[in-house]
C-alpha cells in the first residue's frame, strides 16, 4: 500500500538559525515569527502555509519550521523579515529546506557539532 | 526543495555597507562569512578581512548636479567604486549615462519616481548598475511597506524587461541588519523577480561592475 498523502499536500521543514546576543526562549520565537508573517502576508496567506515551529533550541539557535511545499519561497521571505525578538536584534538564516523532518534534525545536529568545534 | 541551497561555487556580494565604529567590525565581518558573502562593497573601506574581499564605495553627496559634478571630480581616483544618488531626474540622467559613475541608487522609496525605462537604458549605455534597497521593506510596517512594495516591484519590472545590470542590498550599517544572499533572494522574489535574476542581482552583476572597473578574477557562473 502506497504512503497516504495528507490533505494539505507535501510538507517541507526549514531549518533555520537565529543569532543574537541573548538566548530566546521558544515561545517568544514562535510568537514573533507568526506576528511578522501575520504582518507581511495577513491572515489568509499565512493560513495557506500550515506553518508550525516544531523545534527551537535556544543554547545553538537553531529551529525546524514546517510548512507546504508551495510557500517555502514566502516563508523563507518572512523569517528573514524578523529583526528582532522582544527587543533584541536578532539575525536569521535559512540552512537547509528538507522533504523529512528526520533530515531535518539529522541536519541540526550536524550544525551543531559544526558550531561546537 | 533546493531553495535554502545556493550554488557554493558563486561569489555572493552585499553592494552597500555603511560601517560606523560604534560596533565590533570585526563581527560584522564574520557574520558576513558566516552568511556566505564574498565581497563587501563599503562606504570608506579598503583591504580584505576573514577571507572576504572589500572594496571602497563612496557615495557622492551634494544637493544639486553641480556639486555632484564637483565631488566626482575630487574621488573618482580614491574610490573603487563611485555611487551617485537620484536626488532628482537631472542628477539621475547625468549619472546613468557617465562612464565614471558605477552606481546609482535611489536615496529614498520617493526617489523611485525617477527610474524609467529610458534611465535604464541610459544606464546600460553607460556602464552603470542600478541599485534597488530593500530597506524600506525591513524597516517599515502597515501602509508604508504595502506602498514600497508596490513601488519596488514596479521598480523591478522595469529592470527586467530592459534587461538591466541591477544588485540589490540590505544596506546593513551593523552586523544585525545583514541578511544573507538567499535571503535578499527569498524578499526580492515577493518583488517579483525571479529566482535566476535575483541571484543575479546579488553576484553575477556586482561581479561584472568590478570586472567592468579592471579588476579581474571576480566573475564566475
Amino acid at each position: 500500500m502506497g504512503r497516504v498523502r495528507s490533505i494539505e499536500g507535501r510538507w517541507r521543514y526549514i531549518v533555520f538559525q537565529i543569532m543574537s546576543d541573548k538566548e530566546l526562549e521558544y515561545e517568544d520565537v514562535a510568537r514573533d515569527l507568526w506576528s511578522v508573517l501575520l504582518k507581511l502576508f495577513g491572515e489568509v496567506g499565512v493560513s495557506f502555509m500550515n506553518l508550525k515551529v516544531i523545534d527551537y533550541d535556544k543554547r545553538s539557535g537553531f529551529g525546524i519550521l514546517r510548512c507546504t511545499h508551495k510557500t517555502v519561497d514566502i516563508v523563507h521571505a518572512g523569517v528573514s523579515m524578523i529583526s528582532e525578538i522582544r527587543g533584541t536584534p536578532i539575525l536569521t538564516d535559512i540552512k537547509k529546506v528538507t522533504g523529512s523532518i528526520k533530515k531535518a534534525r539529522e541536519t541540526v545536529e550536524k550544525l551543531k557539532i559544526q558550531v561546537d568545534r | 526543495m533546493q531553495e535554502a541551497q545556493l550554488n557554493r561555487r558563486l561569489k555572493f556580494v552585499e553592494t552597500h555597507v555603511h560601517l560606523g565604529s560604534a560596533f565590533s567590525q570585526q563581527r560584522f565581518f564574520e557574520f558576513a562569512s558566516k552568511l556566505g558573502f564574498n565581497v563587501l562593497f563599503i562606504t570608506s573601506w579598503e583591504g580584505k578581512i576573514n577571507g572576504i574581499e572589500v572594496f571602497s564605495r563612496i557615495n557622492l553627496k551634494g544637493e544639486n548636479l553641480a556639486q555632484m559634478k564637483k565631488m566626482l571630480g575630487e574621488v573618482r581616483e580614491k574610490a573603487e567604486l563611485v555611487a551617485v544618488p537620484c536626488l532628482n531626474r537631472e542628477v539621475a540622467t547625468w549619472a546613468a549615462r557617465n562612464p565614471d559613475v558605477d552606481i546609482i541608487y535611489f536615496p529614498s522609496i520617493e526617489h523611485y519616481r525617477y527610474l524609467d525605462k529610458s534611465l535604464v537604458r541610459l544606464s546600460y549605455e553607460g556602464r552603470t548598475a542600478v541599485e534597488i534597497s530593500l530597506v524600506p521593506l525591513f524597516e517599515c510596517e502597515g501602509v508604508k511597506r504595502a506602498q514600497a512594495f508596490s513601488t519596488l516591484r514596479k521598480a523591478a519590472t522595469v529592470l527586467l524587461e530592459e534587461g538591466a545590470v541591477f544588485f540589490i542590498t540590505r544596506e546593513p550599517k551593523m552586523e544585525y541588519e545583514l541578511r544573507s544572499p538567499g535571503s535578499l533572494i527569498a524578499v526580492a522574489r515577493l518583488l517579483g523577480i525571479p529566482r535566476e535574476a535575483a541571484i543575479r542581482a546579488v553576484s553575477f552583476y556586482p561581479l561584472t561592475i568590478l570586472e567592468w572597473k579592471g579588476y579581474e578574477g571576480f566573475r564566475k557562473e
